[in-house]
């Protein structure tokens, strides 16, 4: 059995070590945060590997590639090129979905463009982000924006205690004493009480003329427009993007972000849509889950198109495999988690028949409920069995156990880390008596004096994406676990729902702080 | 030449350190700003002792993050480490709710049990704390257990659990009771 060697790794903390890490074998590395596992695995092997075999190409291809610098270490040896699957969040717009990145759709696209009925034509036609085949109304985004009237208007009050929420129209601004000019308004009737009429002079009346200047002897002429007309003219109408940070943050609390109402948020034109296989057409397709679409792919019986239905088929599989196969292919990728984004990576690597490379992991169980962990693990094996070098950094026992050498790298973190106090197996670990070694293998304890509560934060029949009708008390003033399967509707309970009603709590979450370097 | 890769040096005025040499004559306790931004918080901790400065600096202790020097770049922090600073800079605040999405994300199991006291900590200043979390260690130590479920997707959406650690193992349904008590069995 070959080894990748070190000798005199020296990178970050590193204390000038020398190891040999076992090639075709899985390798899990582990130690306290910040002990220097990152420096050997990735910041050594992975540099090494990719800065060598990005070597291989000419200056002007470089240029354009990752660049990686010489780790600080005297030898690296029997090393092959490396595949990294890290825990970065996709970037894209909302034109990215999980079907386009893992080219699901595309094949989608060609099948129905060849089999479904009636046939009109190639299958850029079933594409939202082609001209041929998007929604013209919407563009193929799906979406519209309007202005959402509950929150725009408080019907309880009159325009003079301040009925209209919008800060632009505060009671004794410019805009509300424009408002006013028109002489169109009861300013102390109450907005509940207004007729059809008077309300729609509000919201939505075209240009009225109206002097300003009162009686200060000079004249001005100007419009008033209903607010909605006015605000859609001077916010939505523009990219949102490209107004300031504060000001987008302001008008995002006033608007309603609907299905576009030609295609329901299909994105794509009524042409497509009325294309189907089996009674369904793509877009009915493609909001299905990874689980419900190889059932539906399942019930074609076709034999011309038998080699195109089964590598999708393949693909959607791998999703399944790794614990995501209650996504669907409509999901826009910039809102997968990172360890979901990291799952559409590795459902990427499946299918290629690589053999003899390194493939390094960073923490693969992270977003993984227990239940699903054996997944992954699967999948790692199946990469060694196929010939590779898996390398993990991991500290979920569940994985550090299936493991066929543990290397811990410590005993502390930052100057007092960057030694490998231990390697060899998980039955080894018991007596090692590393800091992983004690908590593998210690009782485990389960609290008891739990603390008690004596009021909740109530949500009362949260339906938001996957949520059936939920009513639920959050204790106050204790600690509560939400958890449940990945996709079971935790992050849409607290971070929908919750959010929604108790807006002034503080979210500490994982994106990254601030920008400069 | 557009097209060759841009060289990248070390800036021969300050050697890399980013300050001017007048900045740099300034000294306390013998160290220079350059040489106390190359600190690691542990060692500033101490060089800092009796000055306010080191109570701040004890927080990101308490973060487990004292392994990082004081001029590393925020870019270059994971999501698990810019969410332990996040956390750091609002640990003083009481009658708040705190809503944390994995905290154990990077941790080791010995790391995971500072993110423990943190949040007994909070708690203990009136604070409600709502964690989304898989780790079995830590849901074993809440007061309270939420579990939605019982699968992903359509599947799921559901409150299959509501209680105490003890209850979930004594009389819980569904997946995380399963594992749960699996877990404290091995």
């Amino acid at each position: 059995m070959s080894n990748i060697v070190i000798k005199g790794a020296r990178h970050n903390n590193l204390k000038n070590i020398d190891i040999k890490i076992p090639r075709n074998q899985i390798t899990v590395f582990t130690g306290l945060s910040g002990s220097g596992k990152s420096s050997l695995v990735f910041e050594t092997i992975n540099a090494e590997a990719q800065r060598q075999m990005l070597d291989s190409y000419t200056s002007f291809q470089r240029s354009r590639l990752p660049k990686y610098k010489k780790p600080k270490a005297d030898l690296i040896e029997g090393i092959s090129p490396s595949i990294f699957l890290n825990q970065k969040r996709f970037s894209g717009s909302s034109r990215s979905t999980l079907g386009t990145v893992t080219e699901i759709y595309t094949e989608l696209r060609l099948l129905y463009s060849r089999m479904g009925s009636p046939v009109v034509g190639a299958s850029n036609k079933f594409s939202f982000n082609s001209p041929h085949g998007m929604c013209r109304h919407c563009n193929g985004t799906g979406k519209s924006v309007e202005i959402d009237l509950d929150k725009l208007l408080d019907e309880n009050k009159s325009l003079n205690e301040g009925a209209i929420q919008f800060p632009d129209y505060k009671v004794d601004s410019i805009m509300f004493k424009q408002l006013l000019l028109a002489g169109l308004f009861d300013i102390d009737k109450k907005i509940k009480d207004y007729t059809d009429e008077e309300r729609y002079n509000l919201l939505n009346v075209k240009n009225i003329r109206i002097d300003y200047g009162g009686n200060t002897g000079m004249v001005m002429q100007g419009n008033y427009e209903g607010i909605i007309r006015k605000l859609n003219k001077l916010y939505l109408n523009k990219d949102i993007n490209s107004l300031g940070e504060r000001k987008r943050k302001m008008i995002s609390r006033f608007i309603l972000n609907t299905d576009c109402t030609v295609c329901n948020g299909a994105r794509i034109n009524q042409e497509a849509l009325s294309v189907t296989i089996n009674g369904k057409n793509i877009h009915e397709a493609s909001v299905l889950s990874m689980d419900e679409l190889i059932v539906f792919l399942s019930n074609i019986k076709d034999l011309r198109f038998k080699i195109i239905l089964s590598q999708i088929k393949n693909k959607v599989k791998h999703l399944i495999d790794l614990g995501i196969g209650y996504l669907t292919l409509s999901r826009e990728i910039s809102t997968l988690s990172g360890g979901e984004a990291q799952r559409v990576r590795i459902s990427n690597q499946l299918g290629n028949s690589l053999t003899e490379m390194i493939y390094i992991f960073d923490e693969p169980s992270v977003g993984l409920h227990s239940r699903d962990v054996h997944l992954l693990n699967e999948f790692l094996v199946r990469l060694k069995d196929k010939g590779n070098t898996v390398l993990v950094v991991e500290h979920d026992p569940e994985v550090i156990k299936i493991a066929d050498s543990i290397v811990e790298i410590g005993p502390g973190s930052g100057s007092k880390g960057g030694n490998v106090v231990f390697q060899g197996s998980y039955a080894d670990m018991i007596n090692s008596n590393t800091v992983t070694g004690i908590e593998l293998f210690k009782k485990k304890y389960v609290k008891t004096n739990t603390r008690t509560y004596n009021d909740t934060y109530n949500i009362y029949n949260a339906t938001s994406n996957n949520l059936k009708n939920v009513t639920v008390g959050i204790p106050k003033r204790i600690f509560t676990v939400i958890t449940g399967v990945a996709g079971s509707g935790k992050s849409s309970l607290i971070h929908n729902e919750f959010i929604k009603e108790y807006n002034d709590a503080i979210v500490i979450d994982q994106n990254p702080i601030g920008t400069s370097n | 030449m557009a097209y060759m890769d841009p060289i990248k040096t070390t800036c021969e005025s300050c050697g890399g350190t980013r300050f001017n040499d007048k900045s740099k004559t300034y000294l306390f306790n013998e160290k220079n700003i350059v040489e106390v931004l190359d600190m690691t918080i542990i060692k500033a901790i101490e060089f800092f002792k009796d000055i306010s400065i080191s109570s701040k600096l004890k927080l990101l202790t308490d973060v487990g993050l004292d392994y990082l020097k004081l001029n590393q770049p925020l870019s270059t922090l994971s999501g698990g480490e810019a969410q332990r600073i996040k956390l750091a800079s609002k640990l003083h605040l009481s009658n708040e709710t705190y809503i944390l999405d994995e905290p154990t994300t990077g941790l080791h199991m010995r790391d995971i049990k500072k993110v423990m006291n943190i949040i007994d900590d909070l708690v203990s200043k009136g604070n409600t704390v709502i964690v989304i979390e898989h780790n079995l260690d830590f849901i074993l130590q809440a007061d309270w257990i939420i579990d939605i479920g019982p699968e992903g997707g359509n599947k799921g959406g559901d409150i299959i659990f509501e209680g105490t650690p003890g209850e979930i193992i004594s009389r819980g349904y569904g997946y995380t009771s399963q594992r749960l008590k699996n877990y404290i069995d091995n």
